[in-house]
């Protein structure tokens, strides 16, 4: 019977509902999965970080706008590799230039690569930390290794997909699936929209195409206050992902 | 002689690494922890993983006081 707000009975109110997505069970019996904004009285919500959390759960398409058409691309460049991510950021314009790019790097969604991020990368790195952002992209932080000072970090991101008709559909989906399957290392959960720490921090090879995420020029960086990147370079969208190499 | 070590790719010292009270570079502050699990990776290795309150600064939920000032 319904109630009063339309709901069934054991079942969310309508207006609670954010996303809902079905599969078939062994037995062949089809079951529905419906994501709400419900949650115990006990636990207050954090509001905003509540909500964001049930709509990362959508899915694996990419739900962001800013510079959309390079983030959701792969440089045509031969992949250089580096032992120690230190190198990586050496080789880097500095942020500060790179924000008086000529032409400017604009934000909107067609803004495609510029030639200083036509360079694809493979480092050996950790990953000290991972969340996952509303457009459902992963925020990896990745640093050097533990032992060598000074300490230097760098977001690399499992890209949301493009569309399927995108020439980079399959590599990015290859890329998010390699990370999805690594449940093993997550305690069978990936990261929440807040910041899971690895102790000690997972030696991990991530290969991928460089990002200056223009978006985040004026601000606070990207990153959580205990591993801070100290520059917007990203690699952006990592193509290849191995854990424990 | 010699030429010291760079200091950009220096070893960091087991007294540096282990000084008590300093928390270790890329190691979550104690306050913001909310949960830890640990499980060994498919290589046998033993892995803690630290489940914090931390996020971007960009996505930081609205604080009490941004509400009152709303209101």
């Amino acid at each position: 019977m319904a109630s009063k707000d339309g709901s069934s009975a054991g079942f969310p109110a309508p207006e609670s509902v954010v996303a809902r997505k079905s599969f078939t069970t062994p037995q062949g019996r089809k079951v529905e999965i419906i994501t709400s904004l419900e949650m115990d009285p006990k636990d207050k919500p954090e509001k905003f970080g509540a909500m964001i959390e049930a709509v990362a759960v959508l899915g694996d398409d990419f739900g962001g706008t800013a510079r959309k058409a390079a983030k959701l691309s792969i440089a045509e460049a031969e992949i250089e590799e580096f032992d120690d991510l230190q190198d990586l950021l050496a080789s880097l314009v500095p942020d500060a230039k790179m924000k008086k790019h000529q032409p400017q790097i604009s934000i909107l969604e067609d803004s495609d690569r510029v030639a200083e991020e036509e360079r694809n990368v493979l480092v050996h790195t950790f990953l000290y930390a991972a969340s996952r952002e509303a457009d459902n992209d992963f925020h990896l932080i990745l640093g050097r290794d533990p032992s060598l000072s000074p300490p230097r970090f760098m977001t690399m991101e499992i890209s949301g997909l493009p569309p399927e008709g995108s020439p980079f559909f399959e590599a990015l989906k290859a890329a998010r699936d390699a990370y999805k399957a690594q449940k093993a290392h997550f305690g069978n959960s990936l990261p929440g929209f807040r910041y899971d720490f690895y102790k000690p921090p997972i030696p991990i090879d991530v290969t991928g195409s460089l990002f200056f995420d223009m978006s985040h020029a004026t601000g606070p960086k990207p990153g959580p206050p205990s591993a801070k990147p100290g520059q917007i370079w990203e690699i952006h969208p990592i193509t290849e992902i191995v854990f424990e190499p | 002689m010699a030429k010291p070590p760079s200091k950009e790719g220096r070893t960091r010292s087991k007294e540096e690494r282990e000084s008590p009270g300093e928390i270790p570079p890329g190691t979550p502050d104690p306050g913001s922890i909310v949960s830890e699990r640990s499980f060994v990776s498919p290589k046998g290795k033993r892995y803690t993983i630290i489940t914090t309150n931390e996020m971007d600064p960009y996505d930081e939920p609205a604080k009490p006081e941004d509400d009152e000032k709303k209101r």
